[in-house]
């Protein structure tokens, strides 16, 4: 019998194999939050920020917010390579072997949260560079950084939804575009909650980006490990939208 | 194998007619048929007949409009669980390939021998044998975008026997496919449904199909005009070949199944 573990490995290795025979969209993927920090980070410091607690800079508030901003511009694109994967008939003959969707599914997801957390990581050792600062508090890091695991799986499972839906790489870009800039600018990613209309501030408090870079920025920036509830709602958000997900997977099955 | 298991059925199907409301099509109407362990059957219809249909009705890809449906014992509709166990016994071999080009050909065998459950231990070996089999040894390490559309049809054929298949189901794979392709494949055919395998082949090529074939089923309009052993079946009908046997049991120029040239995609 095929084990779902050997099956979850076997398709992220795939899916990284197929990412790294593209370099050009993990150099822009890299690129892209490089240019927002410079920009927004040369653009911003000037003003006072009265959210922020004394001795730090715009900068160091900004890079948490850019690093998971890569994740969340990284996930919704994930599906991406899924709509090719139809078109070549490539998923639906996946789905025809007796391994289970949901583990060719984890194994897809997994490769994508793997591979943003690292870009994560890149994007804040970038910031270092240019004089952003952290604490290195690990235990708050690690629990900070599921948060982002989580938010990275959620997000990537949403965006495979909608590629497995869509089937067309034009409605795709237009999901990227309607999911990135509102959740991006209803969010406490470059700006703080106070600086922020009330009307806005309130949509920033539901906003799972800002669960996300609340949890991220806490523990990079003050050692502070997310709360229970934060981590608990990700995780929640994380398992609504692998079903979700899966659904649509098993739809894609009968094209073969 | 004692000679009962080989002639046991399969897969059957019983009064299985097939429509698609949507185009106001009648694909199949009351087909009986029989798949026995060990045989190797070829389908034969213009354009249309139905063999696709029949072929994925036989798979567990299509439910049936009417009748009933057995697939290696297990009746259709199947429950999750058998479903999955059905894939890991049967193969539905597409028209089309599908193939991932930005993967090489030996990593998509090894990746579709995972996902059937192959045992670690035995996937390399399975890769390597196929590959010879079907002559791509030579191209395993490259991207199957650089691969030629028939090298590529090769592949395909190669991956949907990764998981040594009980029943075999092939859509018109020699469309495309080179003389010693061809040659690569009936072989094989042959070899599987020796060790006791139940191999069902859409086919255009008659004289591939009376070489080869234990049995034939000739289709027409969605009906089965003609079935059984090809030389037992013309003598029956007091036909010479087999395509004057198609002649008659469908009333067309058996011209019609020449086989098309240069409809890959290159």
């Amino acid at each position: 019998m095929s084990s779902a573990l050997d099956v979850v490995a076997a398709v992220a290795r795939r899916t990284w194999t197929v990412t790294w025979r593209r370099p050009v969209v993990l150099t822009f993927s890299l690129g892209q939050p490089l240019v927002w920090m410079l920009f927004f980070g040369f653009l911003f410091h000037r003003f006072p920020l009265v959210d922020l607690p004394a001795g730090f800079t715009y900068v160091d508030f900004l890079a948490p917010g850019v690093s998971a901003m890569t994740v969340l511009f990284g996930a919704s694109q994930a599906g991406i390579g899924w709509i090719r994967d139809l078109q070549t008939g490539f998923l639906p003959r996946m789905l025809n072997t007796p391994a289970s969707a949901g583990a060719i599914l984890a194994g897809k997801v997994l490769a994508d949260a793997v591979r943003l957390l690292l870009q994560a990581a890149a994007v804040l050792a970038l910031a270092l560079l240019v004089g952003a600062r952290v604490r290195f508090a690990p235990a708050a890091l690690v629990s900070g950084f599921l948060c982002l695991a989580l938010f990275a799986a959620a997000f990537s499972c949403l965006s495979c939804a909608v590629a497995l839906r869509a089937r067309a790489q034009e409605s795709m870009a237009t999901f990227v575009h309607l999911v990135n800039m509102p959740l991006l600018f209803t969010s406490t990613a470059l700006v703080p909650h106070r600086e922020m209309p009330g009307w806005l501030a309130a949509v920033a408090r539901v906003n799972p980006l800002t669960l996300t870079v609340e949890a991220w920025r806490g523990a990079l920036l003050f050692g502070r490990a997310p709360s229970p509830l934060a981590t608990g709602l990700l995780a929640l958000l994380a398992a609504a939208l692998y079903a979700l997900a899966l659904r649509q997977m098993r739809a894609a099955a009968s094209l073969y | 194998m004692t000679a009962d298991e080989t002639s046991a059925p399969s897969s059957s199907l019983r009064g299985v007619s097939k429509e698609y409301p949507a185009a106001r099509v009648r694909a199949l109407s009351d087909v009986d048929l029989d798949l026995p362990a060990g045989t190797l059957t070829a389908l034969l219809g213009a354009n249309g007949a139905g063999k696709t249909t029949l072929l994925r009705i036989l798979a567990g890809l299509l439910a049936p409009s009417a009748g009933t449906v057995e697939i290696l014992g297990v009746h259709q509709p199947a429950s999750r669980r058998a479903g999955r166990e059905l894939r890991r016994r049967a193969s539905y071999i597409s028209q089309e390939p599908a193939l991932d080009p930005e993967m090489t050909g030996g990593e998509v065998l090894a990746l579709l021998a995972a996902l059937y459950g192959v045992a670690r231990a035995e996937r390399a070996r399975r890769v390597d044998e196929l590959a010879e089999i079907f002559g791509t040894t030579a191209h395993l390490q490259r991207p199957l975008s650089t691969w030629s559309g028939g090298l590529r049809r090769r592949l395909h054929l190669a991956a949907g026997m990764i998981h040594d298949p009980d029943l075999l189901l092939l859509d018109e794979p020699t469309a495309g496919l080179d003389i010693e392709g061809n040659d690569f494949l009936w072989a094989e055919l042959e070899r599987r449904a020796r060790s006791g395998r139940a191999v069902a082949v859409v086919t255009h090529d008659l004289a591939a199909a009376e070489r080869h074939a234990d049995r034939i089923a000739i289709l027409e309009q969605g009906r089965i005009m003609a079935m059984g052993e090809p030389r037992a079946l013309m003598a029956e009908h007091g036909c010479a070949t087999l395509a004057e046997l198609f002649r008659r049991s469908t009333g067309r120029d058996p011209a019609v199944l020449a086989p098309r040239r240069g409809r890959e995609k290159e």
